[in-house]
């Protein structure tokens, strides 16, 4: 049923609607105009998945379009290969550099990443205007009439030629979507840390990003290469990466159906101000700011917003999961517990310049124990559980995880190893459902490749649902059921928490490690937490709980250590530790205070 | 599941392919069907106008050669008009900015022919623009005059077709080229040229011209070549990297705000071989923009002067008039030519874009303001201006352009 | 010969340089103080060299001193700039300030397009003469020539950062800034308007655009259409210094300037592709620029 309507939608319609359309606008201007816009929308959707799904942003996706242009401009003219083959062969070598860009920015951010794919289109840019013997510069080169199986493609085929890679690549868009892919996309574009301590290697999937974008883009100026049969390097310039970015945004970022509106209004909308010969730039300037005040997320998201698409739009969540079962009992999915070492911090320290956060601290934690780690404010137990989880590379000292070391290992690598944690401050997926949220976090357990994502063969619906009914038990367990299709975001603070526990536990972890899992949270809510907790400790989950309530610390920890000024001062059980005059001094600033607060000593 | 999804992709494709078979016919030639039409009623019943098309860059790096060549074909339709059109047929000038983008350029091209039925075009500014859509103008059979491109192929694309529809009115690479290194070479006896172009199309074209052309011709190749991005804000490196070579003459090949950038660099630097520029240089902007720097040693190629006679004084005077300033007053002189071949075409043809194109080719009596012959063109030659219209002209003391000795 | 060369080439990177990191500090000071920027910087360059050229040449064509029509030029330009800066801030980027969205990259680009359109509506389609108080003097050294009118440029580029510099660290507003970009809630809890400090950040980009433009204005022959090569490079500096250390974007300004220059020195033609693939270089190995922060951040 689903399936006959995903047909209908995706395929059938569009396909028939560009079947119509020269018969019914059958000019010259018009057709070019469609190639036009049939284009720019294959780039388009390839944007949308970088800067709507993964939160990144390209101001240089002209620069893939170019090597998509002038690669399959030479390799059919030169080569002599077809030029369908060249397209696609093109399309790849694009694909190559938007993975050589991605690489180049890993590490850059906000307007320092806009930089970097700026140089990047730039120098494309100049490249192809100064290699004349190659890409005959601003002066141009000739390429061929299109041609399939010996058939010359006139303007209206190469119309429906484009228009049929159009609705292939909007279909495996659709599909990248509404799957794993997809999710994890945003998953990292939302927040790289979280992301990471579930085990989804970022620098590995942001390079996919880029070069799944930059493979569209590649598509799209080989596309462009024969339209004109001419390309020309006066073309390629960074205003086209303004439009492009201009056509995700507006149309609505990292919306299914956004690109098709945004290029309808970057290729539509000049169209209408031809006329305008003196003011055309203006016009456009004053529409797309007006459209960027009144609609911010664009017009894709400004509808969805209306009531009536909302609700819409949640039923279909519901229905392409299918039936999420609550009549069978939720059970904690755990791995077999380990007794004996399981983790070990040897002589470990994190220094920053001068300032020694943690200092030649050694911790052992016990399979199937909750241990504690409790210090003041400044101690050093957060830095300790940046060092557990991977996020900080320690600066010294070894991390040994059932006798391994572990001390090298990015946060995606230990989570490999099965340790995940949570956060102090909140790291939700924020663009996410609370459902998809968990499932990102059973990111390690999913089988299916792109490909087979990319057509969205049944066992990849199989499993999504596997794991959508899975992720569902979590959150039975964590009480969060009621929740599960609403915006992680718009949770309250406690029930976030108890969202990012859900989530940690997806991944079957041996140990899970809770940053202050009832910071923020009101009464009520710790109450659940604890009970939460309890109830991981009871089914032989490894914790190690960093907490400053000190009830739910005494209650739940079967060891504790305590931190002060990076050092670990004292190591024991609840009882040793409530009774440690080091333990009390660090808290409350030595005897003498304690004497004040008690009324045994008076000051004067 | 797999397989039924392929058989169904390839039952799709099968289909689109039939279907892809009986495509209906792109009505490319609308045009002259309804022109044709109207001209056969036009003095009965309508009076409707019918529209001439100017497809050029009023926008971005060449704008100011569109505003040149716009006042210039505006002009030459308002006096067709005011003299009672085509048997009362006003014509109504359609223009669409390319903004100095090929694909723009195609697009508002075709949008002219097939939306507009136009009978006949005007532009582009860019040698670039100019390529990427005259197949279109050919194949719909509309005859193109091109104002300002000087790329040496625009008129050479279609040589060998049965009917060329492109013509030009301006002075182009090739014999700009060959004018300058006439001068050099034959007369001077120069051997060692420097080369200094900006990387637009119109830099980068001549460049090409010029190498090609020494070679061909003397077998020798320029000493040094210096491009700079015509953004660029400082051209004394390139005056630099030619006294380093010991040149003993500069051509330049860049438009009018670089040769004011290069007047500059030379003050400042100082330079010691003579300049010599193309037309482009000649453009009074030039002179607004650095004054009595033009002064000495410097050379271009022209075609049209202000007062080079009579007629041009007058269509000076006449500019000067209609809009106060004239921008660029060898734009405009071309833009109005050209538009002029068209009209006066109309007016003994009728608006057959087909006749319109024949009757161009084969005028015997025009009468234009630039250097432009009575005869400007033959089927084997589309450009109104080969070497013996162009000439090297220098400023005065006066800052008047005159004749170079 | 060669030595001169390079000296030239040194001299010249400097000029240039400074005049892209007065540009560019507009983006330190509005970014620290909003994680935003005016994308279309340039196009304000290009409207304070317009605007100051046609002021010169109307007093001095009534008969006015240079001095006299550069001092109420460079005065007009503050004003009017000022005001496009506040204006931008309130239509562009106050409307769409969510943490979340790219929007304002394009809102500001929206305005330039419109000052843009705007300018040469104005000031026509062609390039213009700006002239310098100094004219065309150039004061020769012997063994080089260097313009009047650079060394002005180079002074007051270092008098502006100074007095930028005292600006930011002495006065209560700097102060207040440097709060704001710190802590934006801490600061706002203190009794700072992050709102007005925003407003205050945009108008002082706007004017330090407007006095780029003015002094630039003589070395470019502005026109409607320059703005995007200026703002582009203007960025590329701030970025190559590290967009929240003001004395990095001056170095970076300097550095850039002078190496381009240089390059030129093997080849003139492929100068700007130097310059973006020594940007690439750069942030491939530091992501925050030569002279930003490198902050590890807290989980």
């Amino acid at each position: 049923m689903i399936k006959a309507k995903w047909w209908i939608y995706q395929i059938g319609i569009p396909l028939v609607l560009l079947y119509a359309f020269p018969w019914f606008f059958n000019n010259a201007h018009t057709i070019h105009v469609a190639q036009t816009f049939l284009i720019t929308y294959i780039v388009i959707v390839g944007l949308n998945l970088l800067v709507g799904l993964s939160n990144q942003l390209s101001l240089g996706h002209v620069g893939f379009y170019a090597i998509g242009a002038y690669a399959s401009a030479i390799l059919t003219m030169k080569v002599g290969l077809n030029f369908f083959a060249s397209i696609l062969i093109s399309a790849l070598i694009a694909a190559v550099f938007g993975a050589i860009v991605a690489l180049l920015s890993l590490r850059a951010k906000g307007p320092y990443l806009a930089m970097v794919t700026i140089a990047f289109g730039e120098l494309v840019s100049i490249i192809a205007n100064r290699w004349v013997d190659v890409t005959g510069g601003p002066a141009g080169i000739k390429t061929s009439v299109p041609s399939l199986f010996g058939f010359e493609l006139g303007p209206i085929q190469y119309m429906w030629f484009i228009g049929l890679l159009a609705i292939i690549f909007t279909a495996g868009a659709t599909n990248i979507f509404r799957g794993r892919f997809g999710r994890t996309f945003t998953a990292f574009g939302n927040s790289e840390v979280a992301s990471e301590v579930l085990g989804i290697n970022v620098r590995k999937w942001k390079i996919l990003a880029f070069s799944v974008s930059a493979f569209l883009a590649g598509v799209g100026g080989g596309l462009f290469a024969f339209q004109n049969q001419f390309i020309s390097s006066t073309t390629f310039e960074l205003n086209l990466s303004i439009m492009f970015l201009i056509a995700v945004i507006i149309g609505g970022s990292g919306t299914k159906i956004g690109p098709i509106i945004g290029t309808v209004v970057i290729i539509g909308l000049p169209q209408f101000l031809h006329n305008f010969v003196d003011y055309h730039l203006m016009i456009f300037g004053g529409i797309l700011l007006i459209a960027l005040i009144l609609l911010p997320d664009g017009i894709v998201g400004a509808l969805t917003k209306l009531s009536f698409f909302k609700k819409f739009s949640s039923k279909k969540v519901n229905t392409e999961l299918g039936i999420l079962h609550d009549d069978r009992e939720a059970t904690i999915d755990l791995p077999d517990g380990i007794s004996g070492k399981l983790l070990e911090l040897q002589n470990i320290s994190m220094h920053f310049g001068g300032l020694k956060a943690i200092d030649d601290v050694e911790i052992e934690v016990l399979g199937g124990t909750v241990h504690g780690i409790i210090g003041p404010n400044g101690s050093g137990k957060s830095t300790t559980v940046n060092v557990l989880s991977g996020v900080y590379m320690p600066s010294g000292g070894n991390l040994l995880w059932k006798g391994k070391n572990i001390t090298k290992y990015a946060p995606h690598g230990i989570a490999q190893e099965g340790i995940t944690r949570t956060f102090q401050n909140l790291q939700l997926f924020e663009d996410m459902s609370v459902l998809q949220n968990v499932m990102v976090g059973f990111h390690r357990h999913f089988k299916t490749g792109f490909l087979k994502n990319l057509l969205y063969l049944g066992q990849v619906s199989n499993e999504e649902r596997y794991y959508a009914q899975k992720a569902y038990d979590l959150l039975r367990i964590v009480g969060l059921e009621e929740r599960a299709y609403e915006k992680a975001s718009d949770l309250p603070y406690g029930e976030q928490r108890l969202v990012e526990i859900a989530r940690g536990l997806a991944l079957k972890p041996d140990l899970l490690i809770l940053d202050e899992p009832a910071a923020g949270a009101s009464p009520k809510e710790i109450e659940k937490i604890m009970d939460v907790i309890q109830r991981l400790k009871n089914a032989g989950l490894s914790i190690i709980l960093v907490e400053h309530h000190m009830d739910i610390v005494m209650n739940i920890c079967d060891y504790i250590t305590v931190l002060d000024f990076g050092k670990k001062i004292c190591e024991g059980t609840p009882e040793t530790i409530q009774n440690d005059p080091r333990v009390i001094e660090a808290y409350l600033g030595g005897e003498e205070v304690n004497q004040l607060v008690a009324g045994t000593k008076f000051v004067g | 599941m797999k397989k039924s999804s392929a058989i169904i992709l390839v039952a799709f494709m099968v289909l689109f392919t039939i279907l892809a078979g009986c495509s209906p016919k792109v009505e490319e030639t609308k045009t002259n069907t309804n022109t044709a039409a109207s001209s056969d009623s036009g003095d009965s019943s309508s009076k409707e106008p019918f529209n001439i098309g100017l497809a050029i860059s009023m926008s971005g790096g060449t704008a100011l050669f569109g505003e040149g060549v716009k006042r210039g074909v505006d002009l030459a339709v308002k006096e067709f008009n005011d003299a009672g059109g085509y048997e009362g047929q006003n014509a109504n000038l359609v223009l669409y900015d390319d903004e100095a983008k090929p694909e723009k350029s195609v697009e508002i091209v075709q949008k002219l022919i097939s939306q507009d039925n136009i009978v006949a075009l005007v532009g582009p500014a860019n040698s670039g623009n100019a390529m990427a859509h005259i197949q279109f103008t050919q194949e719909a059979k509309i005859p193109e005059v091109v104002p300002v491109a000087t790329g040496t192929q625009i008129t050479q694309e279609f040589k060998d077709a049965d009917k060329n529809y492109i013509f030009r009115v301006a002075p182009l690479d090739g014999v700009q080229v060959s004018a300058i290194l006439k001068e050099l070479i034959d007369k001077q006896g120069l051997t060692k040229l420097g080369v200094i172009h900006d990387t637009e199309g119109y830099g980068q074209g001549g460049r090409e011209d010029i190498v090609k052309q020494m070679k061909e011709n003397y077998n020798m190749e320029p000493t040094v070549i210096s491009a700079f991005d015509p953004k660029e804000l400082n051209l004394e490196p390139s005056i630099r990297e030619m006294n380093n070579a010991g040149v003993e003459a500069v051509i330049f090949y860049g438009l009018a705000p670089q040769s004011a950038k290069l007047l500059e660099a030379r003050f400042n630097e100082g330079l010691d071989a003579p300049i010599y520029a193309t037309w482009a240089t000649g453009d009074p902007t030039v002179l607004n923009l650095v004054g009595d720097l033009v002064k000495g040693d410097l050379f271009f190629v022209q075609s049209f002067t202000i007062d080079q006679n009579d007629v041009a004084k007058k269509f000076h005077e006449k500019v000067m008039d209609t809009y106060g300033e004239d921008v660029f007053p060898i734009a405009t002189a071309q833009g109005y030519d050209s538009a002029k071949l068209i009209l006066d075409a109309i007016t003994k043809v009728g608006l057959d874009s087909e006749k319109i194109r024949d009757q161009i080719e084969s005028f015997t009596d025009f009468e234009g303001v630039t250097a432009i012959k009575s005869e400007p063109f033959t089927k084997d030659n589309h450009e109104a201006f080969g070497i013996d219209e162009v000439f090297i002209a220098t400023y005065n003391d006066d800052l008047q352009i005159v004749a170079a000795e | 010969m060669e030595l001169t060369d390079i000296l030239k080439a040194l001299i010249n990177g400097l000029v240039y340089g400074s005049v892209y990191a007065i540009i560019a500090q507009g983006y330190y000071i509005t970014f620290i103080t909003t994680k935003t920027l005016n994308f279309g910087q340039g196009d304000f360059v290009m409207l304070g060299s317009l605007i100051g050229l046609s002021t010169f040449i109307t007093i001095t064509a009534t008969g006015g001193s240079v001095w006299i029509a550069f001092i109420a030029s460079l005065l007009l330009v503050i004003v009017i700039l000022g005001i496009c800066g506040w204006g931008l801030e309130q239509v562009a980027i106050r409307p769409l300030k969510s943490w979340h969205s790219i929007g304002w990259i394009l809102s500001t680009v929206a305005v330039s397009m419109i000052v843009r359109n705007v300018a040469m509506l104005i000031w026509g389609r062609d390039v213009l003469m700006a002239p310098s108080p100094f004219g065309r003097a150039i004061l020769d050294l012997g063994i080089m020539k260097i313009r009047y009118h650079d060394i002005f440029v180079l002074v007051s580029a270092v008098v502006i950062m100074l007095l930028l510099y005292v600006f930011l660290k002495k006065s209560l507003f700097g102060k207040a800034l440097e709060a704001v970009a710190f802590n934006r809630d801490a600061a706002s809890l203190m009794g700072i308007n992050p709102r007005l400090m925003a407003s205050i950040a945009f108008i002082i980009a706007g004017i330090l655009a407007g006095v780029g433009g003015v002094l630039v204005g003589p070395m470019v022959h502005p026109g409607a259409f320059i703005g995007l090569f200026l703002g582009l490079k203007a960025f590329a500096v701030a970025i190559i210094g590290g967009i929240e250390n003001p004395r990095g974007i001056f170095i970076g300004g300097l550095l850039l300037g002078v190496l381009e220059n240089l390059f030129t020195l093997y080849s003139t033609s492929m100068k700007e592709a130097a310059a973006f693939f020594l940007i690439l270089v750069i942030l491939a190995v530091l992501p925050q620029g030569l002279f930003g922060k490198r902050v590890k951040e807290k989980f």
